[in-house]
């Protein structure tokens, strides 16, 4: 991991100015071609003085602007002797398994309802937070998932997503 | 006595008066948790209020704010966290106090500098938003459009450590309101053919993932290394457990003094109570003549932060009541609530919906009376009960609960990936040093401030010169620009020292 730091030498990045903003001006300037090159009507702006393009165009550029400002404010960091500190591989993937996990969730609430999807990933969670009971765990999430299917679906009268498949209809009530 | 009638109004509601009730515990309990913020509660809740009249909607949203205030001050005494970014003042004596045994006497003065400074804001509020709102009804287009720009510039400015990443966070939110519908031509923009985005994204998902998700990936490092202990030194001294009226008689013209220190932040757009209470400590250590006693442990080094970051909640209504500009995260959230409710924000607010305005003024005295109650004879309990709760559990329901709250606002699956989504993003920028609330505010505000700006280009004859002819709008654009510099000249100044 180390070694991959130093190949990229991500000490520069420490303040994040260089990689915030270059990953700004990037995504600013796709919107300012996407915005310049849609055909809108001024017509009901008058003259076409200002219409809908005006507003983002004048974002994109200010936005472009402070990106090429934070890059050049990056510069002067390049040759500091400050060093990432305490970066936890394990940590970082944990986060991305979470972010995984909670899309795996909204994935899975879309085919086989909220119930059933929410009693299986409850553990998962819990395990991710490092709570490594795994009795107490389903308890939880048996108990923890149905309280929210009462309380939302069946108390507060929130629509249930229709499973994808039918069968689930079963465990979804 | 307007307020007189919002009390009327108030307990001619039954409903209302329980969720005022319900708001100042649900505030104290969300504010006293670790790293979960009154804003992230208030986000969750959000859904839930879409099916409550409007007075039980806004007012039990404005009262978990106040008491969120309030609860961050419990973990700062009891654990040396503070549950709130409020609250990190009040560590400084709190936990000293609770390290000599007077975890007691720490709470009850948290609690009665909190009520009290609480009261100084919403007397100002109550009594100042009027005027102000009466001044700003000649407002056209013009003003708003240099009201919008000065909050853009003020909030982007002075919300964070840097004033570009500042100013960046304010434009991308402007940026993001802009997505779906124009608002006068009805054509298209940023939606990239996705039939969702038609009409804009919805301000729940994204306040869910801005403040939640993010929330919960920002923690996740301190959920799986920290417990919450509380300290267990007890004192046999009954005088370490109460607190005496000259002790309160003591600290009264500090209350009094960083009452009014908060309640003219919570004025000023983007600054908010974390600032307050720094700011009210440091001047009352500063005047006091026992400077070295602060930081040891003193009641006085409670109360002053105490009653500046609670009297900042009022005040921060005032610039969102007459001009519908938000002042801080969760008067961001609020005005959202407001539209939801079909209720336009603004000094036209005092003509069409009075009777709503002075009942939520009455919300706000009611519960800042609730949690005083509550937190003065239950605080320390409360405490004992967060020390059992252990964040590696709370976590993982806060996660389930957002997820449900993301898809209730409009019951849909796409609005539960754009709050993931932003859940992301929203950690990325805060973790790369930019501003959520300053994101916020400008998406809530920048579909306004287009509208202003392409509507004053109607009126005009000039084009752009309409703006030179408006006294007012010149002022605020003015307003604006020195903020800015002055903000640039005290970053260099810092910069040198």
């Amino acid at each position: 991991m180390a070694f991959f730091f130093k190949m990229f030498n991500l000490n520069k990045f420490k303040n994040f100015n260089f990689s915030s903003g270059l990953a700004l001006l990037m995504i600013s300037l796709f919107l300012l071609f996407d915005i310049r090159s849609t055909e809108f009507s001024d017509v009901t702006t008058g003259e076409g003085v200002v219409g809908p393009k005006t507003a983002p165009t004048f974002l994109n550029i200010g936005i472009i602007c402070l990106s090429i400002l934070l890059i050049i404010s990056s510069f002067p960091n390049k040759n500091s002797n400050e060093k990432l500190e305490n970066i936890d591989l394990i940590l970082i993937l944990k986060k991305v398994l979470l972010i995984l996990i909670t899309f795996l969730y909204l994935f899975l609430t879309n085919f086989i309802g909220y119930l059933t999807s929410t009693l299986l990933i409850i553990p998962l969670i819990l395990y991710i937070f490092e709570n490594k009971n795994l009795k107490k765990n389903l308890v939880i999430s048996i108990s923890g998932a149905l309280i929210y299917y009462i309380f939302f679906i069946k108390i507060l009268g929130l629509h249930n997503p229709d499973p994808y498949y039918e069968i689930f209809n079963i465990v979804s009530f | 006595m307007e307020i007189l009638n919002g009390f009327d109004y108030l307990f001619s509601n039954t409903s209302a008066l329980i969720f005022v009730f319900l708001g100042a515990v649900v505030g104290m309990v969300v504010g006293a948790i670790p790293g979960l913020s009154a804003a992230a509660a208030i986000a969750m809740i959000v859904p839930a209020t879409f099916y409550l009249d409007p007075l039980s909607a806004l007012g039990f949203l404005y009262v978990i704010g106040k008491s969120g205030r309030y609860g961050g001050s419990i973990s700062a005494i009891l654990f040396n966290t503070p549950g709130t970014a409020a609250a990190a003042a009040t560590m400084q004596d709190g936990y000293p106090m609770t390290q000599k045994g007077q975890s007691g006497k720490a709470l009850k003065i948290a609690t009665v500098a909190s009520v009290f400074g609480d009261f100084i804001g919403e007397f100002i509020l109550i009594f100042g938003v009027a005027y102000i709102a009466a001044w700003t009804l000649s407002f056209g287009p013009p003003e708003y459009f240099a009201v919008y720009f000065a909050a853009f510039v003020i909030i982007g400015s002075v919300i964070g450590k840097s004033i570009i990443k500042g100013i960046v966070s304010t434009l991308l939110g402007a940026l993001l309101s802009l997505i779906g519908m124009d608002p006068i031509t009805g054509e298209s923009r940023y939606t990239f053919y996705i039939y969702e985005l038609e009409n804009g994204l919805n301000l729940v998902p994204l306040l869910i993932g801005l403040f939640v998700f993010s929330e919960i990936l920002f923690q996740f490092n301190k959920v799986l290394s920290s417990k919450i202990e509380e300290i267990s030194i007890k004192s046999n001294i009954k005088s370490d457990h109460s607190l005496s009226f000259s002790e309160i008689k003591k600290c009264l013209m500090i209350m009094t003094r960083s009452s009014a220190i908060g309640a003219f932040i919570g004025m000023m757009p983007g600054l908010g109570s974390a600032v307050a209470c720094f700011v009210a400590y440091g001047e009352e250590k500063r005047r006091s003549k026992n400077k070295k006693l602060w930081g040891t442990g003193i009641v006085e080094g409670v109360a002053a932060p105490e009653s500046a970051n609670n009297a900042v909640s009022g005040p921060t209504m005032i610039p969102l009541l007459t001009l519908g500009i938000p002042g801080s995260t969760i008067a961001a959230i609020l005005i959202g609530v407001f539209l939801i409710h079909g209720i336009q924000v603004g000094p036209t607010i005092f003509a069409t919906s009075k009777e709503l305005v002075y009942g939520l003024f009455a919300c706000g005295l009611l519960g800042i009376v609730t949690y005083g109650i509550i937190g003065y004879f239950f605080g320390p309990l409360l405490g004992r009960i967060i020390a059992v709760l252990s964040p590696n559990m709370i976590y993982p329901f806060v996660l389930i609960t957002g997820f449900i709250a993301a898809y209730s606002a409009r019951q849909s699956l796409f609005d539960v990936g754009i709050a993931i989504l932003f859940g992301v993003i929203g950690y990325l920028l805060r973790l790369t040093g930019y501003s959520l609330p300053a994101l916020l505010i400008a998406f809530v505000l920048a579909r306004n401030a287009e509208e202003a700006f392409r509507q004053s280009l109607l009126l005009s004859e000039q084009g752009i010169g309409i703006f030179l002819n408006r006294p007012i709008a010149i002022a605020f654009f003015v307003v604006g620009l020195l903020v800015l510099f002055f903000r640039i000249k005290t970053k260099d100044k810092s910069l040198e020292n």
